[in-house]
């Protein structure tokens, strides 16, 4: 063995880096040379990850880099992400020549797609606290160029918006983790759990995790810190949409697994946090998708919605009690809807690239005539929607049975919570299937209003799109075997053991059941009834209530910022005023012209003698009395001898 | 060499003598040329004598015993020979173009003259008595330079200038008669003449005379309470502001300080007692006091005018200090001060000169017309306020330095005192400054060019000399160690 196992760690991390700049130079000459070196670096990096995911867990710490330290770590969850991430960069960067053939600024987009990955790795492999943020950063403004890549005035609000959350989220992130090695001392995530299990200061704990909840809440989606993904993702290109949606949100999913498992194991309140915000998300994302009439704004939503299916999941992991389902659902999920919306969002691509609008009524039929595609996108939809036989089936069942299994464990009016929670769980995979419904009949079944050229999927596209089609329906039919065998993989890495499920047992199947009628019942009623005009077949276009980001969010910035203005002017004009009473002090009846003082008999010579007022007016007086004075004191000090 | 020394006090005297003679005095061409040649001469026969010759004393006069007239060169006489020496000259050609405005050459330059034996005499005094004797003269001799325009103005600023110099040389006698009572009576001496074995009421009847003496020659330095006369002698032409007060006559009463307490008292009798802090106490009231009445005046020469006195009691503060270090400072400052001091008043006298402004909210934009004048202006600020590395700066840091070392509570409050003045410094030339490049109306002024033939040169020379003295400063404080101990 010629290298050390856990070197690849590091070697993941900062090869696409590394490599960045090569790519960026290669891909100016060439397209095709640049599109081959970033799958070629993809590749590398998705064979490193498969072979550290087959070893054993190791780590590599690097004690005297960036004063901290820097330290990488693998096994478990961090292995499946990481695998997850690399094949997800692989497949969509063979998407990338078709869909950016004739576009600018290819170059820039390749090289910062490969300081993504760079990142995202890092944040994924981390073995401290410090070394993860680092990543994240890293992570996030690289990937604040894909959002802003098209340059249109939609990408350029949505690209500061993201800059914006991104900022805040990792300075509040930051803040907490000065706190936790303020309290603990350390960062290093090995020590962690025992550290902070043995903390006494909870309300201390609680408040860093929350800071870092904040910062990872922001990357994953979570309400309220949600209003930058629906504009970011569909702004960006559709290879770094889905890249965007399938697992930068999964960075976020990660650092809470972290909060989860190493700082607040068993902790309610963290619990309540994370099933409410979770809860929230879930149901806002899913009506959100439903009234959506733009494509990939409606995927977008989607993924907000599948974001908090997750978060319910980690809110019943949190619990740190029979978590081994939670914990089994949350990796299945998280993988499921990664390999997703990998397929549609590409697949919204190939349409995008033809037809050039994410508008559905324009987009009618668009799809109808490509069969491969029509093929991938129904496997996409259908495990989204939790049809059973396909992934997601799998992955909402564990969800589901996990809930079921706390409200067997709760008591009270807790459990009058958690089955309200169910219920939002099943009317969301209801929405869910309504809303892919609504795009698959939109786009693959309904006629084209004009004969235009048909849609033809390129062969990078399918390459890239196929696998994870086939895989979702492939490993939903045999669940036993596929995801029972990762959720064993990762059980330790979250605190949980293994497990078997009967998947296709009556009561498995009747929560699917509930969830897809209605699916359907809002399809054909809502959709179909009250959506859809029916004179010319469109969906109408709805308008929202209220925006979070233009309602709230923007006019509570700009309101700190008038507010702080003002206090710092009112602050500054006191120093002002301080100033300025000085000066008129000061120049209080300052004579503005010289009037110096006149003498007219001194050394003047006259004629005739001239009479000079007073003896007191004459220098002679003034010296005598002066003489007289000197005198005096001679004397006296004469005297005093 | 000594009859050198003899000299330089009297060969400026009898060039002024010459200046009775008609066929000199009525051509302007040969009148300049015949002052500069006169100062020139002196001037290099100064430098000549002070810095490359042996100088033992020489006594020219036996009155009784023990009193006597003693010529004597040392390190201190060489830091005030350093001052005149080189601003003597520069200003008689800046005051070249500059009487053609004021009229009566003749006379201006023969007291011009004049002053210049005087202050040469200042220099090489040997004893109090000769000091005395020379400072006396300098009061006559600048007295027609300060009446010089002979109207009301003039006759009222000479009157209060002659009045307050005789009272201050009245108490200046003291120290004289005290010297010689209780001291040896023999000439300067670095750590006094007086000796220390004294009994305590009459160490305290020195110190008192001492006090009263330190005021005395403290007047020509403008010490608070006796500054008034300097700002109100402001109505004299502007070389005589310039040079006289600002450079020659102000730091000779700075200089006689220095003889009265370093040379002759000694510091030993003085250090720790209301011999000390009285003087301290009235310098650091002088250096608050000056800066924020300069403020307060629009007329521009007033306002450098009570800078100045302001400055001046940095010197009589640093002297106060009685210690090796300040001593040092104190020459440092008299150095630095002289000439940026001058180079201000240059500036604004040019202004007056060609257009006939003297207020402040009158100049605006006036740099535009006179950009060499308004650049050396801007240095000499600079350096005044103490910008590194400007020489303000350097000695400014060494009064405070010695200040720090001192430690009690009154150097300590003389260190806010001077931050504070350095503060308002700023202030009051800055304001300048920003009316002559910032004019109200956002108009630099345009047109010809105002600058005349002699003063441009001379005041960007003067602004090298106060930038090498900042640039080289650690070769210069080498040469003021060697000098003064």
């Amino acid at each position: 063995m010629l290298m050390k196992t856990e070197y690849l760690l590091p070697l993941c991390v900062l090869l696409p880096m590394a490599a960045a700049p090569v790519v960026y130079s290669l891909r100016r000459r060439s397209a095709r040379l640049g599109d081959g070196a970033v799958t070629l670096v993809c590749l590398a990096v998705l064979a490193a990850a498969l072979y550290l995911a087959r070893m054993p867990a190791c780590r590599l710490a690097v004690p005297d880099l960036f004063l901290q330290g820097v330290s990488f770590a693998s096994g478990g969850v961090r292995s499946l992400f990481g695998l997850l991430c690399a094949f997800m960069f692989t497949m969509s960067s063979l998407a990338d020549p078709a869909y950016f053939r004739g576009e600018p600024r290819c170059a820039r987009y390749d090289a910062f797609l490969l300081l993504t990955l760079g990142g995202i790795l890092g944040v994924f492999y981390a073995g401290d606290l410090f070394t993860l943020y680092i990543c994240f950063e890293t992570m996030s403004l690289a990937s604040w160029v894909w959002v802003a890549h098209n340059e249109t005035e939609a990408a350029q609000k949505a690209a500061d918006t993201y800059l914006a959350m991104a900022m805040i989220g990792g300075l509040v992130m930051l803040y907490g983790l000065f706190r936790l090695q303020h309290m603990l001392g350390t960062l290093d995530l090995g020590a962690l759990p025992e550290l902070a299990a043995a903390c006494g200061d909870r309300q201390g704990l609680f408040l860093s995790a929350c800071c870092l909840l904040v910062g990872f809440g922001i990357k994953a989606g979570m309400y309220p810190f949600h209003v930058w993904l629906p504009k970011a993702h569909p702004a960006a290109p559709a290879p770094s949409s889905a890249l965007l949606s399938g697992i930068l949100t999964k960075s976020g999913v990660f650092g809470i697994l972290l909060i989860i498992t190493c700082l607040l194991w068993g902790d309610r309140r963290l619990s309540m946090i994370l099933l409410a915000l979770g809860t929230v998300t879930m149901v806002l994302g899913a009506v959100l998708a439903v009234f959506s009439v733009d494509l990939k704004r409606t995927l977008a939503c989607s993924s907000l919605s599948q974001i908090g299916f997750i978060l319910v999941g980690a809110a019943m992991l949190t619990t740190g009690e029979e978590t081994a389902l939670a914990a089994g659902g949350i990796v299945a999920h998280a993988l499921n809807h990664g390999l997703t919306k990998l397929v549609l969002f590409i697949a919204a691509g190939v349409l995008y690239k033809h037809k050039h609008t994410l508008d559905l009524n324009e987009l009618q039929g668009a799809g109808r005539s490509c069969l491969p595609l029509k093929i991938c996108f129904l496997l996409g939809a259908m495990s989204l929607a939790g049809v059973p036989g396909f992934g997601g089936y799998v992955s909402k069942t564990l969800l589901h049975e996990s809930i079921v299994e706390q409200i067997h464990l709760a008591s009270g009016s807790a459990a009058g919570l958690l089955e309200g929670v169910e219920w939002a769980f099943l009317i969301s995979g209801g929405l869910t299937a309504a809303y892919m419904t609504k795009l698959f009949v939109k786009l693959f079944v309904q006629k084209p209003r004009s004969a235009g050229h048909p849609v033809r999927i390129d062969k990078g596209s399918l390459t890239a799109i196929a696998p994870a089609a086939a895989a979702l329906l492939l490993m939903g039919l045999r669940p036993a075997q596929t995801y029972e065998k990762i959720a064993a993989f990762t059980a330790e890495s979250l605190r949980s053991a293994p497990f078997a499920v009967h998947y296709f047992s009556l009561e498995n199947l009747k929560g699917a059941a509930i969830s897809l009628t209605i699916g359907a019942l809002v399809y054909l009623l809502f959709v179909r009834g009250l959506l859809t005009d029916h004179r010319t077949g469109d969906y109408v276009r709805a308008t929202a209530l209220i925006d979070l980001e233009d309602d709230v969010y923007r006019p509570l910035l700009g309101l700190t910022a008038f507010a702080g203005a003002f206090a710092a002017r009112l602050a500054y004009s006191l120093t002002d005023l301080v100033v300025r009473l000085g000066a008129a002090l000061m120049n209080y009846k300052a004579p503005q012209r010289v009037k110096p003082g006149e003498d007219h008999h001194f050394g003047r010579y006259s004629k005739e003698y001239v009479r000079v007022g007073a003896i007191s007016q004459t220098l002679q007086f003034e010296l005598m009395l002066f003489g007289i004075g000197v005198v005096v004191t001679l004397v006296y000090l004469m005297f005093k001898l | 060499m000594e009859f050198l020394m003899l000299f330089a006090i009297l060969f400026p005297m009898a060039a002024a003598l010459g200046l009775c003679s008609r066929r000199i005095s009525g051509d302007l061409r040969l009148l300049h040329g015949y002052v500069f040649g006169a100062a020139l001469v002196n001037s290099l026969a100064l430098l000549y004598v002070t810095f490359f010759a042996r100088l033992e004393p020489v006594t020219l006069l036996h009155f009784t015993q023990g009193l006597d007239v003693t010529l004597a060169a040392d390190g201190l006489s060489r830091v005030f020979i350093l001052i005149i020496a080189v601003l003597w000259p520069l200003t008689t050609l800046y005051a070249f173009d500059y009487m053609k405005h004021e009229g009566g050459e003749p006379r201006f330059f023969a007291f011009f003259l004049l002053s210049y034996g005087v202050c040469s005499g200042i220099a090489f005094a040997g004893n109090m008595v000769t000091l005395y004797m020379f400072f006396e003269m300098l009061t006559l001799a600048t007295l027609p330079l300060v009446m010089h325009k002979m109207d009301d103005k003039a006759r009222f600023a000479g009157r209060r200038y002659l009045l307050y110099s005789m009272a201050g040389a009245a108490l200046g006698f003291i120290a004289i008669v005290f010297s010689y009572v209780y001291g040896s009576g023999g000439g300067f001496v670095l750590g006094g003449t007086m000796g220390t074995a004294f009994d305590a009421q009459t160490a305290n009847t020195l110190r008192v005379a001492f006090t009263l003496a330190f005021f005395g020659f403290g007047v020509k330095a403008a010490l608070f309470p006796m500054s008034l006369w300097l700002p109100t002698a402001s109505v004299a032409p502007t070389p005589v502001t310039a040079l006289l007060h600002a450079a020659a006559v102000v730091k000779a009463g700075a200089f006689a300080c220095i003889r009265l307490t370093y040379y002759t008292f000694g510091v030993e009798l003085l250090r720790g007692t209301f011999a000390q802090y009285i003087p301290m106490a009235a310098a650091i009231v002088t250096i608050a006091g000056g800066s924020l009445l300069a403020l307060r005046q629009n007329h521009l020469k007033r306002r450098l005018a009570w800078s100045t006195v302001s400055n001046l009691s940095y010197i009589l503060f640093s002297v106060t200090l009685m210690s090796n270090l300040a001593l040092k400072a104190a020459c440092m400052h008299m150095l630095a001060h002289a000439f940026i001091k001058i180079t201000l008043f240059f500036g604004v006298g040019c202004i007056l000169v060609t257009t006939e402004k003297e207020y402040l909210d009158e100049i605006g934009g006036l740099a535009g017309r006179l950009p060499v004048t308004f650049g050396c202006f801007t240095i000499a600020s600079a350096a005044l306020m103490g910008v590194p590395p400007l020489p303000g700066f350097f000695s400014k840091w060494i009064i405070g330095t010695a200040a720090g070392y001192d430690g009690g509570w009154l150097p300590i409050a003389g260190i806010a005192a001077l931050m504070f003045s350095a503060f308002l410094t700023a202030l009051y030339l800055m304001s300048i400054l920003s009316r002559a490049y910032f004019p109200a109306n956002g108009q630099i002024g345009r047109g010809e060019r105002l600058e005349l033939t002699w003063m441009a040169p001379v005041q960007v020379l003067l602004c090298v000399l106060i930038v090498c003295m900042g640039i080289f400063n650690q070769d210069l404080q080498s040469c003021l160690d060697l000098w003064l101990f």
